[in-house]
C-alpha cells in the first residue's frame, strides 16, 4: 500500500473541515477525487501536503507504512509526495531553474543519488519541459511570475515530471485551463504514470478523466468520502450532479 | 581636544601639507568652511539614524594600517588601489600634476562632504575624455584599529560623449571610520555605469556620493552593502540639462549596525528620467533607514521619475525606517514614490518546502530573489559580485 488514511479529521481556524476521512491508494493507481465545492477536497491535498493552516485532530496516515502527519513538509516532498498546487505561487526573483535545481537534489538526497551536474540537469529540464510543451524560456524567468493561468498549470505537471513523485496529488488541476492546455497538461500527467507511481486527481469535471482514465472516482462530500465508484462513476456525476448522492446524505 | 580636532589642527595649520600648493588650498577653504558648520547629529539633522557627531567624535587618529592583506579584485578593468585614503599609482593621483579644475568644485552642504574635502590627502582622479570608452575597478581598502580615520577622495571626470564603467568596491579591515566622497561628473551624451560595493566587517562607513550630469548624459549605479558595521550614505544626483537619464538602485542587508541612507535626486531641467529602487533586509537587531526624496525645479517640465524603498524585516528586534518624499514646482511632471515594509511570504516558503526545499533554504532563495531583481537590472560582473555578496550574508543569517 502507497498511502492509507484511515479516519482523517482537520480543522481549519477551529472549523472541522475533514470528519473522518478513509482512503487507500496502491502504486500504479489513479484516483479521482470529485465533490460539490467546499467540500473538503483542497483541504485533503494541504493536510497530505503539511500545510500548517491545517490541524489535524484525529487519524492516521500511512505513507510507504511511515505515519506522514509526523514528517516535516519537506520531508514528505523529498520521499516523494508532490502537490500540484491549484494556485501556484509567484515567487518574486526566485528563477525556476535555482528552484528546480535545489528541489531535484533533495529529492535525489533522498533516493542516495549524487546531485545532477548543470549540463545534466539542463538536459533533464529540456526533456521535461517538452512533455508539457512548456516554453523553455519559462524555466530562466522567475518562479510563476508573469505566467498565464495555462503556463502555471503547466509549470505545475513539469515540476512533477522533474521531480518524478511516487504520489502526486493534484488540486484543481483543470480549473482555467483552456481546452488545448487541459489536452496537454492532462496527456503530460497520463506519459508520467507508471507501475510504481500514483496519483490522486481532484477535479470538478470529467474531462479531465477523458484523459486520465481513474481506476478510482470518490465523492467527498462534507469531510467525509461518501461513495466510491469505478471511471463510469464520473460520467454519471457529470450527466446527474451530486444530488441523488446528497440526498441520501440528508 | 578630542582626535578630530587635532586632525584638523594638523590640516588647518598646514601641519601635514600635501606640497600641492592649489590642492592644500580647497582644503583651507573646506576647513574654513567646516568651521562655521556644525557637528550634526540625530537631533539635530532630519531623518538620520547614524549619529555622525558621535562616529566622529569617537575618532582619535588618522588610520595608517598596512593595506596589503585584502586579496586582488577579481573584475575587468584598470584597477586604481587606494589604500586609507592614498592613491597607490601616481598615475591616477590628483597630487600629480597639473591642477584638476573640477576639483573642490562640490559645495554641497552634506557635512560628511566638507569634512571629507578639508581632511583628505590625497584623491583619485579618473578622466575619461571625449568620446573615450574605458573600464575602471576602484580597490578602495581601508585598515585601522577602534577610532582611526581614514579619508578617502575619489573625483570622476567623463566628457561629452564618452563612456565608463566603474566598479568601485570598499572593503575594511578593523573597526575603522571611513570617511569617503566620490564626484562624478557626467558631461553631454555620456554615458556611466556605477556599482559600488561595500564589504567591511566591522568598519563604520560614511560615504557620499554626488553625480552631475549634463544634457542627454545617462547613468545607471547600483549599490550593495552587506556589512557588519554601521554605514551612512549620501547619494545626490543633479539632472542638470535636459534628456539626462539616471537609474540608481540599491541593495543592503542590515545586521546589528544601522544603515542609513539618503538619497536626491534633483531635477533641474525638463525632460529628464530618473528611477530608484532600493531593497533593503534587516534581520538580527540590525536597522535600515532610508530617506530619498525627488526634487523637480520649476520649469522643469515633463520630468518622469520614480522612487520606491521595498524592505523585508527579519524577526522581532530588526527595524526599517522609510521615507520617500517628492518635491515638485513644476505642473507637467509624471512622479511617483513608494515603499513597502513586509516579511517573508509564508505562501511562497510553503509552496518551496512542499517541492522538498528546507525551510531555511526556502527563506534564503526569497531573500536572494528580493534582492535579485536590482541585481538583474544592473547585470555585469560588479552585480555579479553583489549578488554573491548578498547571497553569502544570508547564509550568515
Amino acid at each position: 500500500m502507497l498511502l492509507e488514511v484511515k479516519n482523517l479529521h482537520a480543522n481549519v481556524a477551529g472549523k472541522e473541515v475533514l470528519r473522518g476521512i478513509n482512503f487507500e491508494v496502491r502504486p500504479g493507481e489513479v484516483h479521482a477525487i470529485m465533490g460539490p465545492n467546499g467540500s473538503g477536497k483542497s483541504t485533503f491535498a494541504s493536510v497530505l501536503a503539511g500545510n500548517p493552516k491545517f490541524e489535524v485532530t484525529a487519524g492516521e496516515v500511512l505513507y510507504d507504512g511511515v505515519d506522514l502527519l509526523s514528517l516535516p513538509i519537506e520531508e514528505r516532498a523529498r520521499q516523494g509526495l508532490f502537490l500540484g498546487f491549484q494556485y501556484p505561487v509567484e515567487i518574486p526573483g526566485v528563477s525556476m531553474a535555482s528552484f528546480m535545481k535545489a528541489a531535484v537534489a533533495e529529492r535525489r538526497k533522498a533516493l542516495g543519488l549524487e546531485p545532477l551536474s548543470s549540463a545534466e540537469f539542463l538536459k533533464l529540464v529540456r526533456e521535461k519541459s517538452k512533455i508539457v510543451e512548456l516554453d523553455g524560456k519559462l524555466v530562466s524567468r522567475s518562479v510563476n511570475e508573469g505566467f498565464s493561468g495555462g503556463e502555471k498549470k503547466k509549470n505545475e505537471i513539469f515540476q512533477m515530471a522533474m521531480l518524478e513523485p511516487r504520489l502526486a496529488v493534484l488540486d484543481e488541476t483543470d480549473s482555467g485551463l483552456d481546452i488545448d492546455a487541459l489536452r496537454i497538461v492532462a496527456t503530460g500527467v497520463q506519459r508520467l504514470r507508471t507501475p510504481q507511481n500514483a496519483t490522486v486527481v481532484i477535479t470538478h469535471y470529467q474531462r479531465l478523466l477523458d484523459y486520465i482514465i481513474p481506476d478510482f472516482v470518490h465523492v467527498l462530500y462534507k469531510g467525509q468520502i461518501i461513495y466510491s465508484g469505478d471511471k463510469t462513476l464520473a460520467l454519471k456525476l457529470e450527466r446527474e450532479g451530486y444530488d441523488w448522492l446528497i440526498g441520501s446524505q440528508q | 581636544m578630542n582626535g578630530l580636532q587635532k586632525i584638523f589642527k594638523q590640516t588647518a595649520l598646514g601641519e601635514r601639507p600635501t606640497g600641492v600648493e592649489w590642492f592644500d588650498a580647497v582644503r583651507h577653504r573646506a576647513v574654513l568652511t567646516w568651521g562655521e558648520m556644525e557637528l550634526p547629529d540625530t537631533k539635530t539633522e532630519d531623518y538620520r539614524r547614524f549619529n555622525l557627531r558621535a562616529a566622529m567624535e569617537s575618532v582619535a587618529c588618522r588610520a595608517e594600517g598596512d593595506c596589503s592583506m585584502f586579496e586582488p579584485l577579481d573584475l575587468e578593468g584598470e584597477v586604481v588601489r587606494c589604500d586609507n585614503g592614498r592613491v597607490a599609482d601616481a598615475e591616477y593621483s590628483i597630487l600629480t600634476p597639473p591642477p584638476i579644475a573640477e576639483y573642490g568644485s562640490l559645495t554641497s552642504a552634506i557635512a560628511s562632504a566638507v569634512l571629507n574635502t578639508a581632511l583628505a590627502e590625497d584623491a583619485v582622479v579618473v578622466r575619461v575624455a571625449r568620446g573615450e570608452s574605458r573600464k575602471v575597478v576602484l580597490d578602495s581598502r581601508f585598515k585601522g584599529t577602534k577610532g582611526a580615520l581614514a579619508v578617502s577622495r575619489v573625483l570622476v571626470v567623463v566628457e561629452e560623449g564618452a563612456s565608463l564603467e566603474l566598479s568601485d568596491v570598499c572593503r575594511t579591515e578593523g573597526e575603522v571610520v571611513a570617511l569617503r566622497c566620490r564626484e562624478v561628473i557626467v558631461g553631454r551624451d555620456a554615458n556611466v555605469k556605477i556599482a559600488d560595493v561595500v564589504e567591511n566587517p566591522e568598519g563604520t562607513v560614511i560615504d557620499h556620493r554626488y553625480t552631475s550630469q549634463a544634457e542627454g548624459s545617462s547613468t545607471r549605479a547600483l549599490f550593495g552593502d552587506v556589512s557588519r558595521g554601521a554605514s551612512r550614505v549620501d547619494v545626490v544626483t543633479l539632472l542638470n540639462g535636459p534628456h539626462a537619464e539616471a537609474v540608481c538602485d540599491g541593495v543592503y542587508v542590515a545586521t546589528h549596525g544601522v544603515r542609513d541612507i539618503r538619497l536626491d535626486v534633483q531635477h533641474l531641467a525638463g525632460e529628464c528620467q530618473s528611477s530608484e529602487l532600493i531593497k533593503g533586509i534587516a534581520a538580527e537587531g540590525g536597522r535600515g533607514s532610508f530617506a530619498g526624496r525627488i526634487y523637480v525645479a520649476p520649469d522643469s517640465q515633463k520630468t518622469d521619475a520614480s522612487l520606491l524603498n521595498r524592505n523585508i524585516v527579519l524577526g522581532t528586534d530588526a527595524k526599517i525606517y522609510t521615507k520617500p518624499t517628492l518635491e515638485i514646482y513644476a505642473d507637467d511632471v509624471k512622479c511617483s514614490h513608494g515603499a513597502t515594509v513586509g516579511q517573508l511570504d509564508p505562501e511562497a516558503v510553503y509552496y518551496m518546502r512542499q517541492r522538498g526545499l528546507s525551510q531555511q533554504a526556502a527563506e534564503r532563495l526569497q531573500l536572494l530573489g528580493f534582492a535579485a531583481e536590482v541585481v538583474e537590472r544592473f547585470g555585469g560582473q560588479a552585480a555579479e559580485r553583489i549578488a554573491a555578496a548578498v547571497e553569502h550574508k544570508l547564509q550568515t543569517l
